[in-house]
């Protein structure tokens, strides 16, 4: 589950973990855990007001904050 | 040109409407997820109202590798609702989740979907309410309440809707009307002492299909009077109609019953006399001495009378 921690644009203060998500289209969602508190973000929304959600698939989630990216592998059910 | 425009156009058409479908599947994957937090994703994305008991709480996992589209993935939800103990129930516009044992004690449960808690009171006819619920106590479900109404011979159920039906059909099913009826059965060819004697010999062995009755010979119209349900009934008319056409089934070969001599002395003094026997017109062998003394099967009484 170490994979499911965000990787890509190395930013200490985006440590959430993916835990659930829906994917399809303009209508996907995530649920990330950051020590215990869970949050849901839909496609579009900002998680903490800060990333954006602006991709759901089966391989990965990605976020972001004005030019930078950040991706969470998705690992969750498989 | 025209022709490439056109095509240009369904083409795009074709695109866009494949993207709306695309759009309408969804793959769900949540792992050790809270449960209110899949609640409020899933109320976001069904537009619904969800209101959540106080009481309901725990994690939720679910794994899906199937694309659903938005009714299956409320569907998805609602059941991994019910199989972590919790119910559902559609009220006024809203959906309610409260803990499954309270389910049954609330009021406003509506009866729209298998899945929801019903009442149901269901009166019983011949049988009494305290004899059946032994019986429908084991299917009923896990927060199912089961009891009887003696005043109104009625057993009350509060269950889910699917398990209702499924209670229902097998209530109307053990309330049938078993009671013994009385029945005359006439027999052509068999003797009812004979007939009487082969069912107590069935009924003493038992057998479900053929048991639980009373059966008396009524030897002046040659018939068996039956006292038993329609079940035990019909089997005993099939038999007896079996048994009583296997006595005639061939016409050179006949099976007299007696009732006080012994067989074994009869077919020796038959034996001794049946060089006295000759033909009648048809071929058929017949004794010419008086063998009156013993009683004869209808059908040989008959004859013998002509």
């Amino acid at each position: 589950m170490a994979n499911n921690v965000a990787s890509t644009q190395s930013n200490i203060s985006f440590q959430y973990k993916l835990i659930g998500y829906r994917s399809g289209g303009s209508d996907a969602s995530v649920i990330v855990k950051k020590s215990n508190k869970e949050f849901v973000v839909s496609i579009g929304q900002k998680l903490e007001g800060v990333f954006e959600l602006i991709e759901v698939n089966q391989n990965e989630v990605i976020f972001k904050d004005g030019n930078k990216l950040y991706k969470i592998e998705n690992l969750v059910g498989k | 040109m025209n022709l490439n425009l056109k095509q240009i156009l369904i083409l795009c058409i074709f695109v866009s409407s494949s993207q709306l479908f695309a759009d309408d599947s969804f793959i769900l994957n949540y792992e050790d997820v809270d449960i209110k937090k899949v609640t409020q994703d899933i109320a976001q994305f069904s537009k619904k109202t969800i209101i959540l008991d106080p009481r309901v709480k725990g994690k939720i996992t679910i794994y899906s590798n199937a694309e659903l589209d938005r009714d299956q993935v409320w569907n998805v939800y609602l059941r991994t609702l019910q199989v972590n103990g919790f119910s559902i129930i559609s009220d006024n516009g809203f959906v309610r989740i409260i803990p499954e044992n309270e389910a049954t004690r609330d009021l406003s449960i509506p009866t729209k979907t298998s899945g929801d808690f019903e009442t149901f009171v269901m009166p019983l006819i011949n049988r009494s309410a305290d004899e059946i619920l032994p019986m429908v106590k084991p299917i009923t479900g896990r927060q199912a309440h089961l009891s009887s109404i003696p005043s109104i011979n009625s057993i009350l159920l509060v269950d889910r809707g699917s398990n209702v039906e499924r209670v229902n059909r097998l209530i109307l099913d053990l309330d049938k009307n078993n009671t013994a009826k009385i029945s005359i059965t006439k027999l052509e060819n068999l003797s009812p002492i004979e007939a009487v004697r082969i069912l107590d010999k069935l009924k003493a062995q038992n057998n479900p299909t053929i048991s639980k009755f009373i059966a008396i010979p009524f030897s002046p119209t040659n018939s068996v009077i039956i006292s038993a349900n329609d079940f035990v009934t019909n089997n005993i008319n099939l038999t007896l109609q079996s048994l009583d056409a296997d006595v005639t089934s061939d016409d050179s070969v006949d099976v007299i019953y007696l009732k006080y001599a012994k067989a074994a002395d009869i077919s020796a003094i038959l034996s001794s006399i049946s060089s006295s026997f000759i033909a009648d017109a048809d071929g058929n062998r017949w004794a010419v001495m008086n063998v009156g003394f013993m009683p004869l099967a209808p059908s040989l009484q008959q004859k013998e009378m002509a």
